[in-house]
């Protein structure tokens, strides 16, 4: 799914990007998407560790995907699958004893990884952002709202008048559909709901290519819940920007995303549409998660969970990682790794059912 | 002709805050609530609601930790807040919790079957060490365990669903007649989510015994109950069996959280608009309807006096104006 790219142009678009970084409010509001033939982010064989005692622990291993401008995303899994993690180091936020270990992060072309801290923090609101989990407290309890998002303009290279930045700041709030007033409140004098919209005022600030957006209303009642979500689906639309929503709520992400990813210890082990996923899921683990999930259609005679436990991450089993909890199991998964397979329509399945190469009984391979 | 009730709040109110000497700041947590449980079939009856809505000290009334500031909660025909010695201890082994949180009820430093122990012996459940042993490794089967596994690790060692699933056991063992379940898969993945609440399905299917499933998802809720109660800021809005409120809910406030539930469909994403329902003072007294400010279909009259319970179905009750031509409901018989 890789978009192919020479190293020139790659370079070409490093610099381009550095130069065309926004100075005033009117730069801001005139930045565009950049080149709209790359994706707005391409990850490709990530992998972050982390060392322990008893060994490394793979969190996330091997992991690959693009996105384009404008697409929304969701990861999705048990908790400890490394979907957290992932999106940490998306940001380039992996804490010590953390580290990446391998692979890029092609943001509208320049890779990620190698950046250093300083130019990381530039890129960092201006280009790729992040809505957390527990927004409430991200916020400076003493500080008022458009101070805290003038904060991260003027750190990000934005000198310009406060009229101006206040103007900014207004058009922000209304876009999450926040009064003008919020802006000279205090946190303490907002809802959950209002300071996650916040959050996703500031995220927007800088008009990013990507939002990184980890479980933003997990912390909320389903009413405020809808309408965050509805903010951050209408914010993106605006701004054209991609996202990336780190959840569990299979629901939620089914109502938000156009694309789920399934991860399984560190592992995406199942990229499709939402439609693909839900109606037609191909992995063994995305059917038995599906699966799961209780529904208001009908009411079940059973409600089933899925069998075991995650493997510890130190001691990933041989072959395929869902080997010892699938109910497909062959041979040849508990010797040879599974591959990430294309099987058409950009779906990606990584299981031997669905790799030709690889003879198993229960092949679905067509 | 009266219907034997289990458990039953009588007109339950519960106040905290306030004091001598300040009178102005106090919280209403639970605002005239009845409802029963019967005692003649075994159910399974939800309390649901958002955080702030009284839920949890709904269920600690129920479970007798607290004391309602008004009104009576009555175990099998017996004021539970007037009770003492045996009584209160029967009390105490037959409604058994199970709370959200399978972190914190273990001490850290026992092993994790260490609780059930202590229950047994409590109770004084076992004769002998065998015999104890047994009960545990027959609880454990029961909700799904293999005893093998578990007895003798540290509660580090097992991860959050064995750990609810031992809680389940526990509550198991003293053959409770009740169990309350205050946000008992909250904590846990989808996965494992629809595991535990299989279990404690199977302790109302297969051992007879009542569950109050108190939570904020409505899903889960409406997967595994009879009945449910629907509640806002303390005071119940709606209630009666499940299939009703959740398939045709008729109070306001219960068709906002109908409507707001993600559903896991590929078919229809959620619509635009209508998204400033944003509540943003939510401190307001008022003596009318509590959910006056946000509803859609306000009257004046909403904010003048607050609804009492209208019977619409045998099954169903809702307190809303909108439905005010219909009778007054006899509250006491709707749950069950």
């Amino acid at each position: 799914m890789a978009v192919e790219t020479t190293t020139n142009a790659v370079a070409d678009r490093e610099q381009s990007t550095r130069s065309e970084m926004p100075t005033t409010i009117d730069d801001l509001r005139r930045s565009g998407m950049g080149d709209s033939s790359l994706p707005a982010i391409d990850v490709k064989d990530l992998k972050v560790y982390y060392d322990s005692e008893a060994g490394v622990v793979k969190a996330v291993d091997g992991v690959s995907f693009a996105l384009q401008q404008g697409e929304r995303l969701a990861l999705v899994g048990e908790s400890g699958c490394g979907k957290t993690t992932l999106g940490m180091a998306l940001m380039k936020l992996t804490k010590a004893p953390g580290y990446i270990d391998g692979g890029q992060i092609l943001l509208d072309g320049r890779d990620l990884v190698p950046l250093d801290d300083e130019e990381m923090r530039l890129a960092r609101l201006a280009e790729i952002a992040l809505v957390t989990q527990s927004a409430m407290n991200a916020l400076n309890p003493v500080m008022r709202i458009e101070d805290q998002i003038f904060d991260g303009l003027i750190d990000h290279g934005i000198k310009d008048t406060k009229e101006n930045l206040r103007s900014h700041v207004y058009d922000l709030l209304l876009r999450v559909g926040l009064r003008e007033n919020v802006g000279r409140m205090f946190p303490h004098e907002l809802s959950g709901g209002m300071k996650q919209r916040v959050a996703i005022a500031t995220g927007t600030s800088m008009n990013p290519k990507v939002i990184v957006a980890d479980e933003p209303t997990s912390a909320l009642d389903v009413v405020v819940q809808r309408q965050v979500m509805m903010t951050l689906s209408r914010v993106q639309r605006d701004t054209g920007a991609a996202v990336i929503l780190i959840g569990h709520d299979m629901g939620l992400v089914a109502q938000f995303a156009d694309r789920i990813g399934v991860m399984y210890a560190g592992k995406l082990v199942d990229i499709g549409t939402v439609q693909q996923i839900i109606e037609e899921p191909k992995h063994p683990y995305t059917k038995l998660l599906i699966n799961s999930v209780p529904d208001l259609e009908e009411k079940r005679e059973r409600l089933t969970g899925i069998p075991g436990i995650p493997p510890p991450l130190v001691d990933l089993p041989p072959g395929c990682v869902f080997a010892p909890r699938c109910p497909s199991v062959e041979v040849p998964c508990n010797e040879l790794e599974p591959k990430d397979t294309d099987i058409g329509d950009n779906r990606h399945v990584m299981c031997h059912l669905f790799d030709p190469d690889v003879a198993m009984a229960g092949s679905e391979v067509v | 002709m009266k219907l034997s009730n289990l458990l039953e709040l009588q007109n339950v109110t519960k106040v905290f805050g306030g004091g001598l000497f300040n009178r102005s700041n106090v919280t209403v947590a639970v605002d005239d609530v009845t409802f029963a449980i019967s005692a003649d079939r075994p159910t399974i009856t939800a309390v649901a609601g958002e955080s702030g809505s009284g839920k949890t000290t709904l269920a600690r009334l129920l479970l007798g930790v607290i004391k309602p500031t008004f009104g009576n909660v009555i175990y099998d025909g017996q004021d539970v807040s007037g009770m003492s010695g045996n009584d209160r201890r029967n009390f105490r082994r037959e409604v058994q919790p199970i709370f959200q949180d399978p972190f914190e009820v273990y001490n850290p430093f026992y092993k994790a079957d260490h609780l059930l122990h202590v229950a047994i012996e409590k109770f004084g459940l076992a004769s002998s060490r065998d015999e104890r042993v047994q009960l545990i490794r027959e609880a454990l089967e029961t909700v799904g365990l293999r005893p093998d596994e578990m007895l003798g690790r540290y509660p580090h060692q097992l991860s959050g669903g064995q750990r609810q699933r031992m809680m389940v056991a526990r509550a198991l063992l003293l053959k409770p007649r009740i169990i309350l379940a205050d946000e008992p898969v909250s904590m846990v993945d989808a996965s494992l989510r629809a595991t535990i609440l299989e279990s404690i399905r199977t302790l109302n299917r297969d051992l007879g015994i009542s569950v109050v499933y108190v939570t904020h998802d409505l899903t889960t809720a409406y997967q595994i109950c009879d009945d449910i109660l629907v509640m806002y800021k303390g005071s119940v809005v709606e209630q009666g069996s499940v299939e009703r409120v959740i398939r045709e809910p008729k109070h306001p406030y219960t068709r906002l959280l109908v409507e707001s539930i993600p559903q896991m469909r590929a078919d229809s994403g959620w619509e635009e608009g209508g998204d400033e329902v944003l509540s943003i003072d939510e401190s307001g007294e008022t003596t009318g309807c509590k959910f006056a400010d946000r509803c859609p279909q306000v009257m004046d009259r909403c904010h003048d006096e607050h609804p009492t319970a209208f019977q619409i179905n045998d099954d169903r009750v809702a307190s809303c104006y909108l439905y005010d031509e219909l009778p007054i409901a006899n509250r006491a018989s709707v749950a069950s």
